[in-house]
């Protein structure tokens, strides 16, 4: 008969071995909780208002006959290219009715949106290219 | 005929229009056909202030003013880099030609506003070393250029700060690590600028380090520990309290002080933080004022969530007392809210869908931070780790952690290949100084229970000596070493791989080291060995060297303590008595056994046959679990 139990196993009879099928499980990581706090920083300026009057005359009077609203449209720079969300999905979930995104739009700014023949493909809205840039909390 | 045009003031207005209606849509969107109607708005916004910009005779200010407008919305909402910068280098041409000199403050401050979408907005946007290599060259400039400025230095002042802080942050993004330090140092040291400033700075500063690992200087610690609520205002102050919390919980220290502190806090100043605004303003100098988004903390509903979260974590270890297990409590709590966040994302608006975008993408992180917490909790609660695989955790580093220590927990045999699972994550360039140190421990032991069977014995020696360098060059070099329960563990584990009664083959060993390892070791034992009968579970671990009670690390430092210390054979028995307790509520039947093997030995040396009888069996019991477990190779539970 054995002394004790287990003598005539292969199981581990020390502190050590045993450790080595367990794993430590109290050293809990921690690392990237700091980064979680100061990641969604933005900075940015405020800008001094001496500049700001410009653009902000009133739309009521502005007359819209007999101006060429398509003339926007002419202008022939380089193909603009969208950021297509990452995280933010739209699950295609339509129950009710699906609302148009140009409802509230002022008169002229509709008829300008009309005239001008805007168009946005699919491609044209894409995700920006992984960088193997990471920012990691690795120094 | 020429025809009527656009004025000026509807084409700016227009555009306006254009931009603030789709950021106010932004949440309705459902579908790809609404959002081409929303960049299809975003499209025409753009496509007015271009109009401007070629078709009418602007002022310099006017095309200052415009241009602005136009390189925010393309950064914004945009992949379009290369074409806000050729409209960032036009205006910076013309702001420069503009009276041949800057005379004229309003022109400086003009320039510098682009100079700063030019080094910092855009590099940031574009996220590649090149860039902002390009940029840290070009802000070196501006720094000096600033800095040698003779005139009126109270205006050239305000930008100077600005731009240093800007060459920090391309720094950080470039992996200067050094160098972003010392100039963090310059500018916490010499403290210029307003208080507000001052204290952005030194919190900047703090959380660097945080982030890095390293051990944070004196006098920055005091220089965070002096803001104050008066001073630098609720949303500053929130973060400071953060950064505080987050030090303790770092060195696994007590927290109980911190959450005092918050509850003060938010009983104070509740109206101030639950203005639900995620900015402050910060004066910088005459004129010059910085805008700062964190809704980390800024957002009192943000600061609640990720405050359970911290708490959380700082009590997993204890998650099995019936009194500190906070973190079952609290992390589906924080899960919950999270995805209550997140659904409602867009009613915080109105914003750009960029915005929406990134700050979901931050809930995530906060959802993956439970999640992994919460797979923990199951390791240190049932010994094991459910699903790992399909998890999308934060870090490819805690993701391949979990696995392996998953397969290592039960297996009998499989040593060497999860050594060398462990050797992919010490070997990975990106891995964290946490899990490396994990890594490198566990498999140590691996590697020196190897030994006791092997073959061979000189290459395994190598193997581990190797490992026990990188042990403890990793434990002097980061953070880790202020953490006494890693100094700890380190230390426990060098002592059962070099005494006979720890291990089968004990590693070889010289005089100092070994009576160092042991003075080291005692102060331990001597602060947290148990104390009477009964384990208390007492909140407060506070003090040098005191551990927090986890009951691995109880159990390896009372029993190394109570074989290598005790002499009576009372104390000796008891001591492997609450041990031999708490090993049964781990759930590692094989450390269980082990254990229970001394404890056994224990009470027959002390003739308590009744114990004698109830541990014998509990271990018969054991040992016919662990037969079994062995021959289906399922993880012993």
């Amino acid at each position: 008969m054995s002394k004790y139990p287990g003598e005539n196993t292969n199981l581990p009879k020390n502190i050590l071995e045993s450790l080595s099928n367990v794993g430590l499980n109290h050293l809990v990581p921690k690392d990237g909780l700091s980064a979680m706090i100061d990641s969604p920083l933005i900075a940015s300026l405020v800008r001094s208002s001496d500049l700001d009057t410009i653009t902000s005359s009133t739309m009521g009077t502005v007359q819209t006959t007999g101006i060429p609203l398509d003339t926007i449209a002419h202008i022939n720079q380089e193909k603009l290219v969208f950021k297509r969300p990452k995280a933010l999905s739209h699950n295609g979930n339509t129950e009710g009715q699906k609302k148009s995104l140009f409802d509230g739009l002022s008169s002229i700014a509709k008829s300008c949106l009309d005239l001008t023949n805007c168009e946005v493909e699919s491609e044209d809205i894409r995700s920006l290219p992984v960088e193997n840039n990471q920012s990691s909390v690795k120094r | 005929m020429a025809l009527p045009e656009l004025s000026f003031e509807v084409l700016g207005q227009l555009s306006k229009e254009y931009l603030d209606h789709a950021h106010r849509v932004a949440g309705d969107i459902k579908d790809e056909d609404q959002l081409k109607d929303y960049f299809k708005l975003v499209s025409m916004s753009v496509q007015c202030l271009q109009y401007l910009k070629t078709n009418y005779p602007l002022s310099i200010a006017q095309d200052a003013e415009i241009t602005y407008q136009l390189v925010e919305v393309l950064l914004e909402e945009t992949l379009n880099f290369d074409l806000a910068e050729a409209y960032l280098s036009s205006i910076r041409e013309r702001l420069q030609n503009h009276h041949g000199s800057y005379s004229n403050w309003s022109v400086l401050h003009e320039k510098m506003k682009f100079e700063f979408l030019t080094l910092y907005v855009l590099p940031m946007k574009r996220d590649d070393k090149f860039h902002y290599r390009i940029a840290l060259k070009n802000c070196d400039e501006v720094v000096h250029f600033l800095a040698e400025w003779k005139y009126d230095k109270n205006v050239t002042g305000s930008w100077l700060l600005i731009f240093q802080y800007v060459n920090i942050r391309l720094n950080i993004k470039l992996n200067n690590v050094k160098r972003a330090l010392s100039q963090f140092q310059e500018m916490t040291v010499v403290g210029k600028g307003s208080t507000e400033w001052k204290s952005f700075i030194i919190l900047c500063h703090v959380n660097f380090y945080l982030n890095q690992r390293l051990i944070i200087p004196s006098y920055l610690l005091k220089a965070l520990g002096s803001l104050s609520c008066d001073q630098v205002g609720a949303k500053l102050y929130g973060w400071k309290l953060m950064l505080e919390l987050i030090i303790q919980i770092y060195k696994d220290s007590d927290i109980t002080g911190n959450l005092n502190e918050f509850k003060e806090f938010f009983a104070e100043q509740k109206d101030a933080l639950k203005d639900d605004q995620d900015s402050v303003t910060l004066e910088i100098g005459p004129s010059v004022h910085m805008h700062i988004q964190l809704s980390s903390v800024f957002q009192y509903k943000h600061l609640k969530n990720v405050l359970l979260l911290l708490q959380s974590v700082s009590y997993l270890v204890n998650c099995y007392a019936k009194r500190a297990n906070f973190s079952t409590k609290f992390l589906p709590k924080v899960s919950l809210t999270t995805k209550k966040l997140i659904s409602s994302v867009t009613q915080s608006g109105p914003h750009s869908l960029s915005f929406y975008d990134s700050r979901i993408e931050w809930y995530r992180t906060i959802q993956q931070f439970s999640e992994f917490y919460q797979k923990w909790e199951g390791l240190l609660l049932t010994g094991q780790i459910k699903d790992t695989r399909g998890n999308t955790f934060l870090t490819q580093d805690y993701a391949a952690l979990l696995s392996v220590i998953s397969h290592q927990i039960g297996s009998m045999k499989d040593g060497s290949q999860i050594c060398d699972s462990y050797n992919e994550i010490i070997s990975r360039n990106r891995t964290s100084n946490e899990v490396r140190m994990v890594a490198l421990l566990n498999a140590y032991i691996i590697r020196v229970s190897l030994m006791s069977g092997s073959v061979q014995k000189q290459e395994q020696l190598i193997h581990c000596n190797s490992l026990w360098l990188q042990i403890t060059n990793t434990l002097e070099q980061t953070d880790l070493h202020l953490n006494p329960t890693w100094d700890c563990t380190v230390v426990v584990i060098w002592l059962i791989s070099h005494f006979e009664s720890f291990t089968a083959y004990p590693l070889p060993v010289s005089d100092d080291e070994r009576s160092s390892y042991i003075e080291r070791f005692k102060v331990y034992y001597e602060k947290n060995k148990f104390e009477g009968n009964e384990v208390d579970n007492d909140l407060n671990d506070s003090g040098v060297k005191k551990l927090k009670k986890s009951l691995l690390m109880q159990i390896l430092l009372n029993y190394v303590g109570g074989r290598l210390f005790e002499q009576d054979l009372t104390v000796i028995s008891q001591i492997s008595g609450i041990c031999f307790r708490l090993a049964r509520q781990q759930k590692f039947l094989i450390l269980e056994y082990v254990v229970g093997l001394w404890h056994l030995m224990n009470c027959t040396v002390a003739m308590k046959r009744k114990e004698v009888v109830l541990v014998t069996a509990t271990l018969d019991s054991i040992v016919k679990k662990l037969s079994a477990g062995e021959q289906s190779s399922e993880p012993a539970s």
